[in-house]
């Protein structure tokens, strides 16, 4: 049995101790909004953010995760800056298939809220990790200092 | 309410409500809508609302309260469909945009692509928007006919007295109006017009405007339901152990370790592999690891990618199928000044969308739920019956959203759906077939390995007399013409065999002699499928390159070369000019240089400009990429120029990674590591201009990818003097630079 | 193509160090110890770069992971946002305690015997760690260990742990000659 804590809620789950986090938030949580797409860290559709770091949850034993604040897409929006994001990337219609957007939203709220005008290089430093088949990547970083420049 | 009258249907029926309002919703023709009734919509997307729902025509449904639901035919997988559609038809309806909301349509001959014949909803081809286009306006048209009428019918006046705009019905000559939610159930009850008017293109005023997504907001908030994220009650999941070379059997299991990983259920052997059925992914992934199965590979593909490159190279020394023959290329090889000719070679690749393939079925005997992402779901159900042994009527397909496609999710031999029926069928309890990223990237129904011969003969100026293009390729279309297949559509014929290889390169210049022919080999061992662009990719490649290959070696500037070659072609030259002059081309200095490239297909026009230089340890810094497009109209120009961004992004993955490699039938790649996807900070500056155009819409969504290899290449050739004669590029040494160097 | 280029990259390697002079008469007590270190098990992640390396073929890293400011990655991409306290995925993601590269100064890429050596004893490069308790960083750090027990998929260190530290303890007894 493992507690762990996800969006401000304790959850209590009897999965294996090398269950994957990303799999106990989308079977036993149901929250389906981080995605899996590689299980070896390589894509970062399932990132979350473990105590305000982004996370690759695909790769997080579940016993790893125990004792850590765990904040998933689904309650990005409780932040100011993960509303912003959400926002931009609705506005420059950032998503195409969208898979990989939970991922990118939640690794772009994480850099906007550490640095609040990040450069280009910062933007390329703290997103390169996340992949988008679709080739999203230029209207992320348009959204990204869209919301640096206007709103931030 | 009505349903006699030849406007409806037998597959309209009317159903009471708890409530005691009155839906009538679609029904029969294989099932209700396409939403998951355990995944339910949020709200603005066609969720239950307190307002009474009319289905007006077959393709949509008014509420009470004006908001309006499309259904759509064709699949979403990222394009934009489920915006641009919904556009095409509420503009031909005046409806108010911000009323309108739309989902995938039921699996259903009114809902087929009429570009296939009408045969199939098929999302495939770029062909959506030019497929759907009039036939979306007409419902739009019709429905907004069948308001008015309804209208003039309640306000006994005239229809044409009567006009619309943003979802109201004004009669203006007696000052009052009607919405349209207040107009929808007489307007339910009104015939179905057989040919409305159309409006003037002058007047478009959702046509034409860049819209917002439709899904954008579900999509950043986690909350946009793809198939892998569908759960119903009692659900199990499972994967599928395959064997290591395609089509190999398994001989003999061992599931006792499997079944004695916690959680897993069932061990059942289908044609594809070993099934490992469990509560959940992570004990199916475990006991899967735990299985033990000995495989027949007597009868297994043993397709080496070292091989396949000498066997074609040795094809393209044979005549081919002939493609294209125009004048007499033997008697202007003759008379030439010179003759030369290049061969080319690419490998196979993969698709890698990012949403794994993922099937759900709950099948109960007497019938079926099926939930994928699928741009092929007229295929998909017709295995899914013939293996379920149901009629199509029994099993209700909800098409869900594609995290991507590619091509990779419209496989008209339905494999990932027939595997999951396989599963279904053994376990008759409801299940979700996973595929994790190493099934996917070793699951075969690559882009196929292809080689290429170009000739050119030239007159002592350098102008091109005569033009040879030899292809060797799979088929991947042949399989459209399996025995099987043909018996399973019970009517029609497929589109003639032309249209659908598509082998045509499109080859757009002015040259009198032309013979292109083709080797398609069949490598049934070896699954190979369409991806995106298909054999335009490798065609347009050797085609665009030796151009250049010709042009420098006559002093000649590519980009007035081509010019020269395009004098009848008004669109394709207007791109052209559009993408030189949005480059500033050929007045880069500081060690830059161009590379140009065009092509016109899927009734679209395109020219693309790639700025590079390169350093002595072949390292490739891009500068910038220039597109020009003409796509006819454009519906909604913001997810047009996204799409050519896209293609922009998935063709320098191709050209500088793209690689499938098979030694002795096993692939050799397995997930991102080894088979790399281009990242934020290799991505150069990108645009992408637009020229306006009321012609017919054309296909947008493979557009921006094939010219880019070739305007790459030649950048590289300007840059360096070597000339690309295969890919990937990461085989010829070269790598990308950081766009924004530390 | 690609056994090719390795086996050219491991022969320009080999020549590097010729030159460099790795064949040259040092302490012998400590070229074996000096094998272990440019392994790059361990090379990997003693880099002079700002950036870690993975691989036997020691390719920058991808995702364009940085060394940051704390040897810890850049601010939201940290080496733990993938990196476990274990290797994970059938250890296809390496993983140990503190997963993270060695500070700057004790980079140690394209170094000869001599150098390393030096560096390696140098207590204002090294953490103020006398030989001793080089030994016992040696001995018992999680990273180091993990080196020695990488998981499968990667090549190993030319001795395992137990001979490393004998070879350590000569060394350091002595008196950490170069």
């Amino acid at each position: 049995m493992f507690t762990i804590r996800v969006n401000g809620e304790d959850h209590t789950v009897d999965v294996p101790e090398d269950k994957p986090l990303l799999w106990v938030l989308r079977e036993d949580l149901k929250l389906t909004g981080s995605k899996y797409g590689c299980g070896q860290a390589l894509c970062g559709a399932c990132t979350v953010h473990v105590d305000d770091q982004p996370t690759r949850s695909c790769v997080m034993p579940i016993s790893a995760a125990e004792g850590h604040n765990i904040t998933t897409v689904e309650a990005i929006d409780q932040q100011q800056i993960g509303r912003l994001v959400q926002q931009a990337w609705q506005e420059l219609n950032v998503p195409q298939c969208g898979y990989c957007q939970s991922g990118q939203v939640m690794a772009a709220t994480a850099l906007l809220t550490e640095n609040r005008s990040p450069s280009d290089r910062d933007i390329d430093e703290a997103m390169s990790g996340n992949i988008c088949r679709c080739g999203t990547y230029a209207r992320i970083r348009k959204a990204i200092h869209k919301i640096a420049d206007e709103q931030l | 309410m009505s349903t006699s009258g030849y406007t409806r249907r037998q597959f309209l029926r009317v159903s009471a409500l708890a409530g005691g309002g009155l839906l009538v919703a679609c029904g029969g023709g294989g099932g209700g809508g396409g939403s998951n009734p355990n995944n339910p919509q949020p709200p603005g997307n066609g969720g239950p609302s307190d307002a009474e729902q009319f289905t007006v025509s077959e393709f949509m449904r008014i509420g009470s309260d004006g908001r309006i639901h499309i259904l759509v035919g064709a699949s979403e997988i990222g394009q934009g469909a489920l915006t641009s559609m919904p556009m095409i038809v509420a503009e031909e309806l005046d409806a108010d945009w911000d009323l309108v909301t739309a989902e995938h349509s039921p699996v259903a001959a009114r809902f087929n692509n009429p570009y296939f014949g009408g045969l199939l909803q098929f999302t495939v081809a770029s062909a959506t928007t030019r497929g759907y286009f009039d036939n979306q306006r007409q419902v739009g048209a019709a429905v907004r006919q069948m308001l008015v009428n309804a209208a003039a019918e309640r306000w006994e006046v005239p229809a044409d007295s009567l006009r619309t705009e943003r979802g109201v019905v004004y009669d203006d000559l007696n000052g009052r109006s009607a919405s349209y939610g207040e107009l929808a159930e007489s307007a339910a009850n009104q015939p179905v017009p057989s040919n409305p008017p159309l409006k003037d293109p002058a007047s478009y005023r959702i046509i034409g405007q860049s819209k917002q997504r439709k899904d954008a907001a579900e999509k950043v908030n986690g909350s946009h339901i793809y198939g892998i994220d569908v759960d119903i009650p009692d659900m199990l999941t499972a994967v599928i152990a395959r064997p290591p070379r395609f089509f190999g059997q398994a001989l003999s299991v061992d599931s006792n370790a499997a079944m004695a990983v916690p959680g897993v259920r069932e061990v059942h052997t289908i044609p594809s592999g070993v099934a490992v059925v469990a509560d959940d992914y992570w004990s199916a992934e475990k006991g899967r690891q735990a299985l033990e199965v000995s495989w027949n590979e007597l009868l297994a593909g043993r397709t080496d990618s070292n091989d396949t490159r000498g066997e074609y190279s040795f094809k393209l020394n044979l005549p081919g199928l002939p493609i294209r023959v125009d004048g007499l290329v033997p008697v202007a090889q003759l008379a030439a000044a010179e003759n030369r000719s290049a061969d080319y070679f690419f490998p196979f690749q993969a698709h890698a969308a990012m949403e794994p393939l993922n099937v759900t079925v709950d099948y109960t005997g007497s019938k079926a739920d099926i939930w994928t992402g699928s741009q092929s779901p007229t295929l998909d159900k017709t295995f899914a019956s013939l293996i379920l042994g149901l009629l199509p009527n029994q099993i209700t397909f909800h098409t869900m959203s594609s995290g991507g496609g590619f091509g990779r999710r419209g496989n008209p031999l339905a494999d990932y759906v027939r595997d999951a029926c396989h599963v279904a069928k053994a376990t008759q309890k409801p299940v979700k077939v996973m595929w994790t990223r190493e099934d996917d990237m070793k699951g075969g129904y690559y882009r196929p390995a292809a080689a290429v011969r170009v000739g050119a003969s030239m007159d002592n100026q350098g102008n091109i007399t005569a033009w040879t293009h030899r292809a060797v390729t799979q088929d991947v279309t042949a399989a459209l013409y399996a025995e099987e297949l043909l018996d399973t559509l019970a009517e029609g014929q497929l589109p003639p065999l032309k249209e659908l290889t598509d082998l045509e390169t499109g080859m757009p210049y002015d040259i009198d002699n032309v013979l292109m022919d083709a080797h398609l080999t069949l490598k049934p061992q070896m699954p190979s499928l369409w991806m995106r662009s298909v054999n335009k990719f490798t065609d347009v490649f050797a085609q665009e390159t030796f151009i250049d290959d010709i042009a420098v070696s006559y002093s000649r500037d590519p980009y007035q070369y081509r010019r020269g070659m395009l004098a009848g072609k008004p669109r394709l030259l207007a791109v052209l000019d559009a993408a030189a002059q949005a480059s500033n081309w050929g007045s880069t200095g500081g060690g830059r240089s161009q590379g140009i490239a065009v092509l016109n297909h899927w009734m679209s026009y395109v020219a693309q400009v790639v700025e590079l230089s390169v350093s002595d340890d072949k390292v490739i810094t891009l500068h910038r990429i220039v597109s020009a497009i003409d796509v006819g109209t454009a519906i909604n120009p913001d997810l047009v120029v996204a799409q050519v961004e896209s293609a922009v992004i998935f063709a320098l993955t191709s050209v500088f990674y793209g690689e499938i490699e098979l030694q002795d039938g096993v692939v050799q790649q397995s997930n991102f590591d080894d088979y790399k996807m281009l990242r934020m900070f290799q991505v150069p500056q990108i645009d992408t201009v637009v020229l306006p155009s009321n012609e017919s819409p054309g296909g947008v969504g493979e557009l921006g990818v094939p010219a880019l290899g070739p305007a790459l290449a030649n950048a590289i050739f300007a840059a360096t003097g070597e000339k690309i004669r295969e890919l990937p590029l990461k085989n010829l040494g070269y790598t990308l630079a950081e766009q924004h160097p530390a | 193509m690609l056994l090719l280029r390795n086996y050219w990259l491991g022969l320009s390697a080999a020549l590097a160090l010729l030159v460099s002079g790795g064949a040259l008469a040092q302490s012998p007590l400590f070229t074996p110890i000096y094998e272990v270190l440019t392994h790059p098990r361990c090379l990997n992640c003693h880099t002079l770069t700002d950036f870690p390396r993975q691989g036997d073929e020691r390719r920058r890293h991808d995702q364009l992971v940085m060394r940051g400011e704390d040897n810890h990655g850049a601010p939201t991409l940290q080496c733990s946002a993938c990196h476990q306290e274990q290797n994970v995925a059938e250890d296809k993601v390496p993983g140990a305690p503190h997963w993270g590269l060695a500070p700057l100064s004790m980079g140690w890429e394209g170094m000869g015997p001599r150098e390393l050596c030096t560096v390696l004893k140098d207590q204002s490069k090294n953490g103020g760690k006398d030989l001793q308790a080089l030994l016992k960083h040696m001995e018992e750090d999680p990273l180091v260990l993990w080196g020695f027990d990488p998981g499968e998929g990667r090549t190993l260190p030319p001795v395992d742990h137990t001979r490393f530290v004998e070879l350590l303890e000569q060394w350091v007894n002595a008196g950490g000659p170069c």
